[in-house]
């Protein structure tokens, strides 16, 4: 076995041509003014790579140039190593292959992004020390009162009743180093609304209150926030998104800015979607408390129904169910919801 | 006629010199501009830096068996070297498309070794007087680096969601770390470049990055933004001239002034485009609306698209001016480069490359990063009288690869 091959000593950028035969467990490299053995193993051989030309890194620091494949290929055959790389190249060069891991691709990305990630990042939530959790609720809710709240306008005795609503949920729970507080907030923007910041506080806005025609619906609604406050909800979703950031820029890292946008849309969806998942998990929760106090579900689902209406929400439209714009909104669709409540004929 | 360019280490200036007026004997030469002394070699022209450092490394590096073929300089005369891009779409679909599964498979992991083999490609494919380019980095030094990059994004990204003042401090913590991350990344890469077994290398100077990435910005609004083009050359002075091929070092001589012209030229042609607008909305409009109600609707709507498409523009005609005068301004030895993009191409580039990428979902990425890769090599050429057989290496040790993959993964292009 011989090939012709481009030889550089790394002393120097002078190129010159010399011969290569593979003698015994030696390379035997012979040109003009070159007459060289190197033992087999100690030449580290650049892996298969397309039509790149091949490189032979001899231990003196030279190097051969091979234009044709089939010599390193055997060269690599005699040291036994090199299989890992022959493969992933003959599975580069098959366009067949090449789409099967595309498809490959599509899927496992999908299945991670919507099994394995929740999975990692309750894992991730539950690890993080409640204070560390607190301080950045309370760094959330600064940035909303500067941005879309404004000071409430309910009495003083009415916030201590509901207050103490909400405290009634609290005190059963194992949860006795959750440090939870509800607040009252007025919002235009967000309009009737409640939400739970990280770390336990809850705010409810003016505009709920006034929605809601008895004090059972607010409970009810206390409950379903305390459900995610309970599970972590919030600090899992900012893992989730910044873990789908972060294989996203991963993946397109070697792709320039014009994609940007295509990249964004995923993290949305994501989003999208482990929210729906945790809203189901809060309602859980907020059933099984209502349940326990005796509280009829009719009152969840009542306020469930106007808050759609008040958000303009057409109900035939959401009475279809599944469809792209299913999966985009942030809530599970409201008819949805209150058929797990068992509440069918509602 | 035979010419042999000598540089001058001080001051850089540089002459071509007829071989026939050089006495056989002569090693040294005074500089005609800065009038100082230097030793020069008969091979490229190149003033050694000091005639000590020129005996040691005679030294260190025994002059090669008669394999060095012997200095062509009868022949030399003026002539265009291009880059030659050999890659295709095809090839590099596989390979992108089976880097993309085995990072996913990887959580990522597998990254490095998807880098190093991207760049195997490219560099392998990128031939100079038909050798091709290598790269030789070791994955499990960008690993380590990219692992810690994936930490402080991780940080960063929750950070600048709950805290102002935390992604405030990252910020300027970042801003303070980018001229360090630059040298540190320039060297990584320089050092795991090689062409024809000579790999290139970059003198760090800390003190000059500090002075092109922070200071010189951090002047900018006091400047009213007068300083920008001056940073601009600075930096890519810097980045050129530190950088090294073997033992022999780039020159860079392009001058600050055309800098200057190529952001007043888009100065005015922005100022141009806001005229344009603002009379489209100030006097076309209310004509429209009296005639033409329906066009008047259109217009509005599509005004901010046309407005976008012309800062893109001025944006790449900015990018495509100064990439060719920094690669113009840069010599090595005697041999120069020459860069001719042209912006209209570059502008016709992007666009079908967005749209492309656009339409079919991502899966035309390796086609338009092939198709970009060819036209900007298929423009660049080095200019030379010599041969390009006459570089000596250098013995350079590892450097680390954080701060190349920290500059990665937050979408910092330092790149010419």
């Amino acid at each position: 076995m011989e090939t012709e091959a481009f030889y550089y000593d790394g002393e120097s950028s002078a190129r010159s041509k010399v011969s290569l035969v593979l003698a015994g467990d030696n390379l035997h490299l012979r040109g003009a003014d070159l007459d060289l053995y190197f033992p087999l193993a100690e030449i580290r051989i650049s892996p298969p790579l397309a039509s790149v030309r091949r490189s032979l890194y001899l231990p003196d620091g030279a190097v051969c140039e091979i234009a044709g494949g089939s010599f390193a290929a055997s060269l690599e055959h005699r040291q036994g190593k090199g299989s890992f790389f022959s493969s992933l190249h003959r599975w580069e060069m098959n366009l067949k292959r090449a789409f099967a891991a595309l498809a490959a691709t599509i899927s496992v990305l999908g299945l991670f992004i919507h099994f394995g990630l929740p999975i990692l990042a309750k894992r991730a939530a539950f690890a993080i020390p409640p204070a560390t959790e607190a301080s950045l609720g309370i760094e959330t809710l600064h940035i909303l009162d500067r941005t879309l709240f404004e000071p409430t306008n309910l009495a003083e005795n009415r916030q201590n009743e509901l207050r103490a609503l909400f405290a009634a949920i609290g005190t059963g729970l194992d949860d006795s180093d959750r440090a939870f507080a509800l607040m009252f907030r007025r919002s235009r923007h967000l309009g009737a609304n409640a939400l739970a910041l990280p770390g336990g506080t809850v705010v409810l806005t003016d505009e709920l209150e006034k929605l809601a025609e008895h004090d059972e619906e607010i409970i009810a609604v206390l409950a379903h926030e305390i459900g995610h406050v309970r599970n972590r909800h919030a600090l899992r979703q900012v893992i989730q998104s910044s873990t789908t950031g972060l294989i996203v820029a991963t993946l397109t890292g070697d792709v320039f800015s014009a994609t940007s946008l295509a990249a964004a849309l995923p993290t949305m969806l994501a989003d999208a979607s482990f929210s729906r998942n945790m809203e189901r998990e809060a309602d859980d929760f907020a059933a099984a408390y209502l349940q326990q106090e005796g509280i009829p579900l009719d009152r969840f689902a009542a306020i469930l129904l106007r808050l759609q209406e008040s958000r303009g929400g057409a109900s035939e439209h959401e009475d279809q169910g599944a469809g792209i714009t299913d999966y985009l909104s942030t809530h599970p669709a409201t008819a949805e919801r209150i058929e797990r409540l068992g509440l069918d004929g509602y | 006629m035979n010419g042999l360019s000598i540089t001058c280490p001080q001051c850089g200036f540089s002459r071509t010199v007829d071989m026939q007026r050089i006495p056989a004997r002569a090693v040294r030469a005074v500089c005609p501009r800065c009038r100082q002394g230097f030793s020069f070699d008969r091979d490229d022209g190149r003033g050694d830096q000091a005639p000590k450092t020129a005996a040691t490394s005679a030294e260190a590096v025994p002059p090669p068996p008669a394999l060095l073929p012997a200095p062509p300089l009868e022949t030399a005369s003026l002539r265009r070297i291009p880059f030659v891009f050999t890659g295709n779409a095809r090839e590099y679909f596989g390979i992108w498309i089976v880097n993309t599964l085995l990072k996913i498979v990887s959580l990522g992991l597998y990254s490095p070794w998807a880098k190093v083999r991207k760049r195997k490609y490219f560099y392998g494919n990128t031939l100079l007087d038909d050798a091709h380019f290598d790269y030789l980095a070791d994955p499990l030094a960008l690993l380590k680096g990219w692992l810690i990059g994936a930490g402080l994004f991780i940080l960063y990204s929750v950070g600048t969601r709950f805290s102002p003042v935390l992604s405030g401090a990252l910020g300027i913590l970042f801003f303070l770390v980018l001229p360090w991350l630059v040298v540190r990344s320039r060297l990584f890469n320089n050092r795991n470049s090689s062409h024809r077994n000579i790999r290139f290398n970059f003198t760090p100077s800390y003190r000059e990055a500090y002075t092109a990435f922070a200071w010189l910005p951090l002047m900018t609004p006091f400047t009213l933004g007068a300083i920008v083009p001056y940073t601009v050359y600075r930096q890519k002075r810097f980045l050129m001239e530190h950088n090294s091929f073997g033992l022999t070092p780039f020159a860079f001589d392009a001058r600050s002034g055309d800098f200057y012209l190529v952001f007043v030229r888009a100065f005015g042609l922005l100022l141009l485009l806001g005229g344009l607008s603002f009379a489209s909305a100030s006097v076309l409009l209310p004509v429209l609306n009296t005639r033409v109600a329906s066009a008047a609707a259109i217009l509005p709507a599509f005004l901010p698209f046309l407005l976008m498409a012309g800062y893109l523009f001025l944006g790449l005609y900015v990018y495509v001016r100064l990439t060719n005068l920094t690669w113009n301004g840069t010599r090595i030895s005697s041999h120069r480069f020459v860069s001719s993009l042209r912006v209209r191409d570059m502008a016709w580039l992007f666009a079908s490359n967005a749209l492309a990428v656009a339409l079919s979902a991502g899966l035309l990425v390796p086609w338009a990063t092939v198709r970009l890769a060819r036209y900007r090599l298929g423009h660049l050429a080095i200019e030379t009288c010599g041969e390009l057989d006459l570089f000596r290496a250098d013995n350079i040790g590892e450097v680390g690869a954080t701060g190349e993959e920290i500059g990665d993964i937050f979408g910092v292009d330092i790149g010419i």
